[in-house]
């Protein structure tokens, strides 16, 4: 009898073991690894002298986050290690968001902050690489070779002989140098390549249209004291033309569309015309525009504005240009006119 | 009526043993008397009296329980009752009989018919649970799936459309199913309907219905059609060894409904009429009228970018109805919810005539009901007469006939799909003015004129033979026709329809021939008493099933005007493909459904028990159809199960506490033919212009798979009944583990095969649980008049993990490119999931955006080029990746649309002449995508317009009262929604109410109080007496009386089976009922 009793509790443990253990037959949640994880493209190109961003090339495929990457086997492209590729420099960074409403490059600079980190740099859950400002007296410019290892706890891959082209600096944009070569850019005539303004409704001396391939742009560095940017421009007999020319320009509203942040930014800092008003000069920061390496195409513009009568009629017309200056230092941009523009009433 | 077998054979094995007694022909006498209940000694009314003899009927007690009888002296006569054990006894001339009958024990020697086999509880192993008729009884529901919610455990049905005639979904342990049809709000799952058994018929779930939702036809499935009033009884069952001999359809599960049946010797007339009430639900509270105006006016000034821009959009011609304020025609605050929603009167009629004795008896039902929907222009009405003729000619032989017949007439307003959607969608800005001769609304229009006539005929007939060829064995054969018309005519006029008149006719027909043919014989060694002796029950049928379904569509649009019903034919304009008149493939011309199938199985069925006490149930079922894989033509679907009635052994007889008490274990397989002859043969199409002649190509949008296998589920199940305290306590409990695989998916070919998919075997869904029915008889009066009370509760758990996807592949993103509220099968969770971002706050001023330290800027909802920052008001998605901007690798799996818990309560309070019954269901953990509201908040954006067309959460933009969500207005107030608008060029960037978020997920647990019944019986009045009145009862009822819940959208039960809340969903009506029901 006492042997029912027993043979009762034993069947309800068995029982209540056996459902318990339902959880021990079924897969675990494991993390996903896709098999179409990738890259877009296998090739990166930078330049020394800025900070080269590259960003959104990865597709995780709806992967578990967090994946995990990695940079490996850096190589020369003599194939043999780059360990200079992982020293580490001095990299500054941001710690507020550029708001485009700074009044002054103090203000700028103190939402900015410098770290230390490896030239080659690699943003360890999105897989965006970075190639920090640094120059060619450590690395070489070339096309060196690295592997990026991409993994989270379902599953890895790795994607070899990805090529980081490394180019010479370009000291600002557009830039009318091969950062390769080091030559000034040429056309399929083997004439030289040079960097024009956009012009509208200016005019020559017979009332002519002047157009933009007549005037050319020239960035001259001057100095390595104090960033700042002055604009010259010199008609055909390299004659200044003073600023106070352009009549109308709304010197104390000149604004630019920052792409990146999609707002208007007051162009430059403490403006300062020279005493005969030649020249215009801007104090700015390094880069500039703020974004200038980092952003979504991003240029600083200018725009000087006249105003003429001509045969009765009011005729405005304005000279243009977009720029963005990497390199610190004290810049010129020439505009030389080829052809005498008309800033005189008819 | 299995029952009335056993207690056949008891008499007849009664016969037997006293056939030798010398039979003395006597003068007949006339005996009165009195049977009573021997416990309460209350009179029991209507207990057959029978002279078991000459198997003939002597009489009925009245409703005290006496009877007069005229027999001849020493005869032995027969007391019957339901739930009574059966009383033989001598006929004694003279003296008064005073007979006690003694209730049964009812949880273990009810039958229940398992795989067309009737069997006591007792010895039954599979997991099988019994409704009452009686429970179903006092709300005239439309279909009557609705009133088995939360009436067994593990059963899960959501009442997700209020709409009359359609029904909503019902599951058993879980779903095993990973298809989704339909996309955005419409999205649902492909079905996990169990199959149906009507009088030991198997019929298809949704009678004509396709599963589709556009669907076509009339949507009028055979539960919306069946009469309450006739339903004897209805058992669920849910493991695999009750529905393994249902074989090829069994793996969702079996519903098993019996309708009733003649048994009185004295012809009996039931009458149940009422008369009910359909409420409209609570509307949502909106703006209206120059509040509406006001704000929609001021968010275009201070949302938009400059002057200009408020300017444009206050100038644009479709903003006239915001600007010009004094034209009459805008200056309206007009209630379109209240336009759209009504309150019917309805009623309910169904008239039952029986009666018979075992030789032959008869049941006639006739039911009427009249169902008219809250929506204008929705309803259903259905006819029904169901005929039922059993006879005995001899002691051998049996033949059962029944004729079914039913029409369901349905409206359906302007709504389309399987859950009669389109209503919510419909209300338009309150500045509009409301329906005139001259002005409508075209969606208020389609509800008052569209004429949509929706038929649906059933005829359903079986014949049922019985034949004892030597004694115990016996030889049946079963066959069952079922027959559905299914038509849809409907007309739109033109104003309601894109300014063409639609004119739509839709044929289905349905039908399926079933014959089932087998040998069953019954052993025991010890026949007078199987307690103590070995049985076996064997039993080996083949069943054959050929099903056929065609529909037809004509649809013709751009008729000659509102009033001509015509032409009809065929549309050259509008066939599907034609790529001028068919860009959206809204042209359903042809025939969308036309197929043929044929299933042939065999079947045997063995059971053992020793004393009643050790069972040994097994079975095991071949089946082959026409639309499996040519490789894999039959499955084969075993099962074991073993039951120890432990109660009876000797140590626990002892134990006076202890009425009963059982513990079973089974094990089977089940399979489920989802595969269509298509996937599993390929299809081919007559090529013109190919090498200069016609050919025949293969289709190349599937390639065939000869290997297709049904979908199976193997199922293990662990059961203990427990009766405890006489009758006080009943307890049964099951735990089971259930594993779907075979799941057929699609898995999409390289295109270097030519082919776009191939459908494979490849999907596994386990489903484990829980679940719970106590019955509770707290107070238990002696006398029946007193005060009784019985509660039950019942209770499932049930967790549903995703085991495998085809290809080992871990993980498979159903993109909804309508909502982005996308789902994610991920092995090892629970087997949908939403897949969005996920909102953890919102943000409080532009400094709190996380900021890229390399890039300077902030965080952004967009991966590509632009500048779609977070600013403050915003809500704060995680950023998974780090990457600072907002995209797919950010989306999170979360939620689980799948309810943890559900079940229902049950409280039935009686007192003298009253009856008190509360029934309620409550469901716990689901994920629901509150879309009702998103969907409104999101179309803020777009103040200046009537309707948003197209994309995201398209539908007309009426103004829902936002001052009742908690959203963020300024810096420092805790806010649970974003800012309702930033501004519309932010907004459009950012999209900042966007549907595929977390913050719209919302937890759907919600308590539901069903059914409050109060009943009157009325007894021992002199006019019943007069009247004939056997039976005299009054009720009211209240349905659909309340649900609490957190969830702040209209309704949480009202949601797809995905989980997505939509606000076009029809709802759930409250309904009021008086009722009376009469036996004469």
């Amino acid at each position: 009898m006492k042997r029912q009793v027993y043979t009762f509790f034993i069947a309800g443990a068995l029982a209540v073991t056996a459902t318990s253990c339902y959880k021990e037959l079924l897969p675990k949640e494991k993390e996903h690894f896709s098999n179409n994880v990738n890259f877009d493209g296998d090739t990166y190109t930078a330049n020394f002298g800025r900070t080269n961003v590259f960003y959104g090339k990865f597709n995780a495929d709806n992967s578990t986050q967090p994946l995990t990457f990695q940079l490996l086997n850096i190589h020369r492209p003599d194939s043999q290690p780059a360990p200079e590729l992982l020293t580490q420099v001095d990299t500054w960074q941001w710690k507020a968001y550029y708001s485009g409403t700074e009044k002054t490059i103090a203000e700028i600079d103190a939402k900015r902050f410098q770290v230390k980190r490896p030239v080659l740099d690699m943003r360890e859950n999105s897989g965006d690489l970075v190639f920090w400002a640094t120059d060619t007296s450590k690395i070489k410019p070339g096309v060196y070779t690295f592997d990026i290892l991409v993994k989270n706890n379902g599953g890895q891959k790795l994607f070899q002989k990805q090529k980081l082209q490394l180019r010479l600096p370009r000291p600002y944009e557009p830039y009318d140098y091969d950062d390769i070569t080091g030559l000034h850019k040429k056309d399929d005539k083997n004439n030289l390549i040079y960097n024009h303004p956009t012009l509208e409704g200016v005019q020559d001396m017979q009332n002519n249209t002047i157009n933009a391939d007549q005037v050319n742009v020239y960035f001259h560095k001057t100095g390595t004291g104090k960033n700042s940017v002055t604009f010259k421009v010199y008609d055909k007999d390299s004659v200044l033309i003073p600023m106070s020319k352009f009549n109308v320009t709304q010197w104390d509203s000149l604004k630019y569309v920052s792409n990146t942040i999609g707002q208007n930014v007051f162009f430059g800092f403490n403006r300062k015309f020279a005493t005969d008003s030649s020249t215009v000069t801007w104090d700015i920061t390094n880069p500039y525009p703020v974004l200038a390496d980092v952003g979504i195409n991003e240029s600083a513009r200018v725009t000087f504005t006249y105003e003429r009568v001509s045969y009765g009629q009011r005729r405005r017309a304005y000279m243009g240009y977009g720029f963005s200056i990497l390199e610190p230092g004290s810049w010129e941009i020439i505009f030389k006119f080829r052809v005498n523009p008309k800033f005189i009433n008819d | 009526m299995s029952k009335r077998y056993i207690y056949r054979l008891v008499a007849f094995l009664l016969l037997l043993t006293g056939a030798g007694n010398a039979v003395y022909a006597q003068q007949a006498v006339t005996i009165k008397g009195r049977v009573v209940d021997a416990a309460s000694k209350e009179g029991i009314p209507g207990v057959t009296i029978i002279d078991i003899k000459n198997k003939k009927g002597l009489g009925v007690t009245d409703p005290t329980g006496r009877f007069t009888i005229t027999v001849e002296p020493e005869k032995m006569i027969q007391f019957r009752y339901i739930g009574y054990r059966l009383e033989t006894v001598k006929a004694v001339a003279g003296a008064a009989m005073n007979i006690g009958l003694v209730p049964e024990n009812k949880a273990l020697k009810e039958t229940v018919i398992i795989g067309y086999q009737k069997r006591t509880k007792e010895t039954a192993s599979g997991s099988a649970a019994v409704i009452d008729g009686k429970a179903l009884q006092d709300v005239p529901v439309s279909n009557i799936q609705e009133l088995l919610q939360g009436k067994v455990a593990g059963l899960n049905i959501q009442n997700n459309s209020g709409a009359p005639g359609f029904r909503g979904t019902m599951s058993v342990r879980g779903v095993s199913q990973l298809d989704v049809s339909g996309s955005g709000d419409n999205a649902y799952l492909t079905s996990n309907n169990p199959l149906l058994v009507i009088d030991n018929v198997p019929v298809d779930f949704d009678g004509g219905i396709s599963q589709s939702m556009l669907q076509p036809g009339a949507a009028t499935g055979p539960l919306a059609l069946i009469p309450p009033e006739d339903v004897e009884s209805i058992v669920v069952m849910k493991d695999a060894q009750a529905t393994a001999l249902y074989g090829s359809r069994g793996a969702n599960g079996v519903i098993v409904i019996t309708t009733k049946r003649g048994n009185s010797p004295t012809p009996i007339i039931d009458i149940t009429s009422s008369v009910f009430v359909n409420l409209p639900p609570s509307l949502r509270p909106t703006i209206g009228g120059n509040a509406e105006r006001r704000y929609r006016i001021s968010s275009i000034l201070a949302n938009s970018l400059d002057d200009r821009e408020a300017r444009m959009k206050l100038s644009d011609p479709n903003s006239q109805f915001l600007t010009d304020s004094l034209n009459p025609f805008y200056n309206n605050s007009t209630d379109w919810q209240g336009l759209f929603y009504q309150t019917t009167l309805n009623s309910n009629n169904n008239i039952q005539v029986s009666g018979g004795s075992q030789k032959m008896n008869y049941k006639a039902n006739f039911a009427y009901q009249k169902n008219q929907g809250v929506l204008k222009n929705t309803g259903f009405n259905k006819y029904s007469l169901n005929m039922q003729l059993n006879m005995q000619p001899s002691k051998k032989l049996r033949i059962g006939a029944q004729l079914f017949s039913a029409l369901g007439q349905k409206q359906r307003g302007n709504g389309g799909g399987l859950t009669n959607n389109g209503a919510g969608n419909s209300f338009t800005s309150s500045l509009m003015p409301g329906p005139s001769t001259f002005v409508g609304n075209p969606q208020l229009s389609g509800y008052e004129n569209n004429i949509d006539d929706n038929n649906t005929l059933n005829i359903r007939g079986f014949v049922d033979v019985d034949y004892e060829i030597i004694n115990g064995l016996r030889i049946n054969s079963t066959t069952s026709y079922d027959y559905y018309t299914d038509t849809r005519d409907r007309f739109n006029q033109s104003f309601s329809n894109n300014n063409v008149t639609g004119l739509y006719g839709f044929v289905g027909r349905h039908d399926e021939l079933n014959t089932r043919n087998g040998v069953n014989y019954s052993y025991s060694s010890r026949p007078t008493d199987i307690e103590k002796s070995h049985n076996i029950y064997a039993s080996v049928f083949s069943e054959i099933n050929i099903k056929s379904d065609d529909q037809h569509v004509r649809d013709v649009r751009n008729g000659p005007n509102d009033y001509y019903w015509g032409p009809r034919g065929y549309s050259p304009r509008f066939y599907p493909g034609n790529p001028w008149n068919n860009k959206d493939e809204v042209n359903v011309n042809g025939t969308p459904v036309s197929y043929a199938y044929h299933a042939a199985s065999w079947a045997g069925f063995f059971s053992y028990n020793y004393r009643t006490k050790y069972v040994l149930d097994l079975s095991y079922r071949l089946d082959g159809n026409s639309s499996a894989g040519i490789n894999n033509p039959y499955t084969k679907n075993p099962s074991i199960g073993l039951r120890w009635n432990f109660n009876k052994e000797n140590l626990m007889r002892r134990l006076d506490w202890l009425d009963y008490g059982s513990v079973r274990v089974t094990y089977g397989i089940n399979s489920r033919p989802t595969s269509t002859i298509l996937n599993s043969l390929g299809a081919y199409n007559t090529v013109k212009s190919y090498n200069n002649g016609i050919s025949i190509n293969p289709n190349f949008s599937v390639l065939a798979n000869p290997n297709m296998e049904p979908e199976k589920s193997s199922q293990f199940n662990f059961g203990v009944d427990l009766g405890l305290f006489r009758g006080r306590l009943e307890v049964i409990y099951d735990t089971y583990y259930k594993n779907n695989y075979n799941l057929v998916r699609d898995i999409k070919l390289p295109n270097a095969t030519g082919y776009d998919k191939m459908q494979v075997n490849g999907g596994a869904i386990v489903n484990y649980g829980h679940e719970l029915s106590l019955t509770v008889r707290p107070v238990v009066n002696k006398n029946p008049k007193g005060f009784q009370w019985t509660f039950s509760v019942n209770g499932a758990y049930n967790q549903g993990v995703l085991t495998e996807l085809p290809g080992g592949s871990q993980l498979f993103i159903n993109v909804d490119e309508n909502t982005w509220q996308s789902t994610a099968l991920k092995v090892g969770r629970n087997p949908q999931s939403n897949y969005m971002y996920e909102t953890v706050g919102i943000y409080q001023s532009n400094d709190q955006v996380p900021v890229d330290p390399i890039r300077g800027v902030r965080y952004k909802a967009f991966k590509g080029p632009g500048n779609q920052y977070f600013q403050a008001g915003d809500p704060i998605w995680k950023d998974l990746n780090g990457d600072y901007a907002l995209d797919n690798a950010d989306y999170v799996i979360m939620g689980n649309p799948e309810p943890l818990v559900t079940g229902g309560l049950n409280n039935t309070v009686s007192y003298q002449n009253f009856s008190l019954n509360i029934n309620c269901t409550y469901l716990a953990k689901r994920s629901i995508l509150n879309n009702a509201i998103a969907a409104r908040i999101y179309r803020l954006q777009f103040p200046e317009r009537l309707s948003l067309d197209g994309g995201t959460a398209q539908g007309p933009i009426n103004l829902y009262d936002i001052n009742q969500i908690n959203y963020w207005k300024q810096a420092g107030i805790n806010a649970t929604h974003p800012a309702i608008v930033g501004s519309f060029q932010h907004d459009a960037a950012v999209a900042p109410n966007r549907l595929d978020q977390s913050l719209y997920q919302e937890d759907g647990s919600y308590f539901k109080i069903n059914q409050i019944t109060l009943a009157y019986q009325f007894r021992d009045f002199d006019f019943m007496k007069r009247l004939k009145l056997r039976v005299l009862r009054a009720y009211v009822t209240a349905y659909n009386v309340g649900i609490f819940s957190k969830y702040t959208g209209p309704n949480p039960e009202t949601v797809t089976s995905l989980g997505r809340d939509d606000i076009n969903g029809y709802p759930n009506a409250s309904s009021f009922t008086f009722g009376i029901g009469a036996q004469f």
